[in-house]
């Protein structure tokens, strides 16, 4: 059994020695979890830029898109080192399982974008073509019977909608197959019978739902989703950080986990 | 009106002389002295001011390397640019290590706009259905998807490849663009499913556009014919964004040499408006990550005459590459990135040859030999190790199953031991023209192929 909450303040612990954020946050290191404030995206307008919330600068490889091209709430653009790349992959490949890819089958996947989302969307769809899967993607104007006919033409296993979550009935597939990407930033969309992948920006993605199915599920070596006893809303911590840590941050919402049912959180 | 200015050094620049185009470069020097302290400390050690002449300033300014890129702008830019959001395009500058080229916003227009002047040129226009296809970069096929929806185009569509060539096209028939863009190698390594797709001559593609790398001439006169289309070039590199594309002449690539600057160093006039020589690039579109006279590595020839097709703007052809290399699916490699990465593990290693061929399509895409010296045998599995994880455009290719890797050892003292610092490149509509020493002869690209 994992000790949450002395991985949680171990994850704190170095954040706090390995970035200047972390440590002009909490000032002196913290004893256990009590000492670990929750935060959000307002508390980085102490950092100067991304450097100061990084571990090493020359081990950045890549960033992590927001969910919307022209809009986060993170001010600053969220970097990856090879290990957290890894990381996201694996959850990723966790994810694909639950909503139950069978990955024997080389399944294609077809993902719906439009401009604002278009370079989530590219994030998404190397996640799944590392895995060996053709992953196209359309770059639509949201209109449903253009969403029908490129299904139609693509003719793919799985329809991923990034965009056009809204004409979700319009995709004549089976409802397994056409999965809908929330946004923790959003409003959630309600729509318990599709399968959803959950994102946030900064975490990038935190888990996935099968349809029917109410709880989300993470990684929990890697994640810890918590409730903040102040607003309600849950919160986030990357347990193996070793580029870009995020320490009890703020999602923006409520995610719905096996936690929250057991504790009767939510 | 676009001049060739000859500099004090014997290099010569394509540019634009009208008042606001030097009051423009002007600002440019001004910025980059004032943001960037690697720039900044280039110009004052070569005695540069802001108040000299803008043309004598780029003259004199010292050409920027591909090292200087990876290890001195990029680390620069990412201090800089730390506050901002910005995406990023993956390179390595054929270096084998990873490096992002950073793009704000802005830059991001800046490039944009080139980039829709070359999809003009190439016939894009509203209403068209433009699909583009690869094995990765999915992120550079949304960025020209945001160029096309500027042009007016109605539907835009990253088609993945997988080492599946059959399956993953399968959907084009379909599809049915008007506008392809595609990679010289991939397109290759597809055409014996593409060129079936549709009746001979009656595609409903117009114009295929290639980047990246040279489109062997047999390929180009088939693709142009069995599809019935034109086929236009499309030349830039990762580190200083598209630049240059042909018009319906096919008579070298347009460019505005008031967005991207081209240098030529060690030129030769092979007429009064035409020189070749290698080529230097400035970024004057770009203000955030710019770069001046970045060494391409390629020879060209650049001319002002006016093309038949009514533009005035020059026109660059590609006539070598100066840099020994080859490309992987669309990937670009330099024979000493391997073997100095081969190096790591293997450090008196003093000889290497390395054979691309086809491998059949039910096995990937291109077998890579590397020829070892016997002695070094014991180290197998480590060498293998870092042909397929330690250089970051074979990592890609490796775990996409498109590249497979095969270690050959052969006897030390062999007579053919010169041999053994060679790139042969056999694969079909690629290696027949690009066969090249390590030692950096020229390979044999066809003019006009980026």
């Amino acid at each position: 059994m994992l000790d949450v909450e002395g991985a949680l303040t171990a994850a704190a612990g170095r954040a706090f020695r390995l970035t200047r954020f972390y440590a002009d946050m909490y000032e002196a290191e913290p004893g256990d979890a009590s000492e670990i404030p929750f935060i959000g995206g307002t508390d980085y307008n102490r950092a100067a830029g991304l450097l100061d919330c990084v571990v090493d600068r020359e081990a950045i490889i890549g960033i992590l898109p927001p969910y919307y091209r022209d809009a986060s709430r993170f001010p600053f653009t969220v970097p990856e080192d090879e290990a957290e790349l890894i990381l996201r992959q694996r959850r990723i490949v966790r994810a694909m399982k639950d909503l139950g890819v069978n990955f024997g089958m080389s399944p294609r996947f077809l993902i719906v974008a439009d401009g604002r989302r278009g370079p989530f969307a590219c994030e998404i769809a190397k996640g799944f073509y590392w895995e060996g899967f053709q992953t196209s993607i359309t770059f639509g104007s949201g209109a449903a019977d253009e969403l029908r006919q490129e299904v139609v033409l693509h003719d793919p296993d799985y329809v991923v909608l990034v965009s056009g979550r809204h004409l979700r009935h319009a995709v004549d597939r089976a409802r397994e197959s056409v999965w809908l990407v929330e946004h923790c930033g959003d409003t959630p969309l309600d729509a318990p019978e599709y399968p959803t992948l959950l994102y946030a920006d900064g975490v990038d993605l935190v888990g996935s739902r099968p349809a029917g199915r109410t709880v989300c599920d993470f990684d929990r070596e890697q994640l810890l989703i918590e409730v903040n006893p102040a607003s309600l809303l849950s919160h986030a911590s990357k347990l193996m950080f070793t580029c870009f840590p995020l320490i009890r941050y703020a999602l923006g919402r409520r995610v719905p986990t096996d936690e929250s049912l057991t504790t009767g959180a939510f | 009106m676009v001049g060739l200015h000859r500099h004090r050094d014997g290099s010569v620049s394509v540019l634009e002389t009208r008042q606001r185009d030097l009051d423009r470069m002007s600002r440019f020097f001004a910025l980059i002295h004032r943001v960037s302290r690697h720039y900044r400390t280039v110009m004052d050690r070569a005695g540069l001011s802001l108040n000299d002449s803008p043309v004598e300033v780029l003259g004199s300014f010292p050409p920027t390397s591909r090292e200087d890129y990876r290890d001195i702008l990029h680390p620069e830019a990412l201090v800089r640019l730390g506050g901002d959001r910005f995406v990023c395009d993956y390179s390595s500058g054929s270096t084998g290590r990873c490096v992002l080229r950073l793009a704000t916003p802005t830059d991001e227009l800046g490039e944009q706009s080139v980039t829709e002047r070359v999809f003009r040129q190439a016939g894009m226009r509203a209403g068209d259905t433009f699909v583009c296809a690869d094995v990765g970069f999915p992120e550079i096929y949304e960025f020209y998807a945001r160029a096309a929806r500027a042009l007016g185009v109605m539907r835009t569509t990253y088609l993945h490849l997988n080492r599946d060539f059959r399956r993953s096209l399968e959907p084009i028939g379909r599809l049915a663009p008007d506008v392809f863009l595609t990679l010289p190698s991939l397109l290759a390594r597809c055409w014996p499913h593409l060129r079936s797709v549709w009746p001979l001559g009656r595609s409903p593609i117009r114009s295929l556009i290639f980047m990246g790398e040279p489109l062997h001439p047999k390929l180009r006169g088939e693709v142009a014919q069995t599809l019935g289309c034109r086929v236009y070039s499309f030349y830039g590199t990762t580190e200083t964004g598209g630049m240059a594309g042909e018009c319906d002449q096919g008579a070298g690539c347009h460019f505005d040499p008031t967005l991207i600057g081209a240098t030529i160093a060690r030129p030769q006039f092979v007429d009064e408006v035409t020189v070749q020589g290698e080529l230097l690039l400035t970024t004057w579109h770009l203000r955030d990550h710019s770069i001046v006279k970045y060494d391409v590595g390629d020879v060209v020839r650049i001319t002002r005459r006016p093309c038949a097709c009514g533009e005035a703007s020059p026109r660059l052809t590609v006539v070598e590459r100066a840099h020994e290399g080859f490309v992987l699916a669309g990937l670009k490699l330099r024979y000493q990135t391997v073997f100095n990465a081969l190096k790591e593990v293997a450090g008196n290693l003093d000889g290497l040859s390395i054979t691309l061929s086809d491998l059949p399509e039910s096995e990937g895409h291109t077998l890579m030999r590397l020829d070892i010296p016997e002695r070094f045998r014991p180290l197998e599995r480590e060498l293998l190790e870092v042909v397929k994880y330690k250089i970051c455009e074979l990592d890609d290719l490796y775990q996409f199953g498109l590249v497979r890797f095969q270690l050959n050892f052969q006897d030390d003292g062999t007579p053919e031991r010169r041999k053994l610092w060679r790139v042969s490149d056999r694969r079909r509509y690629v290696g027949e023209f690009a066969e090249e020493d390590a030692a950096g002869a020229g390979s044999n690209r066809t003019s006009g192929s980026p």
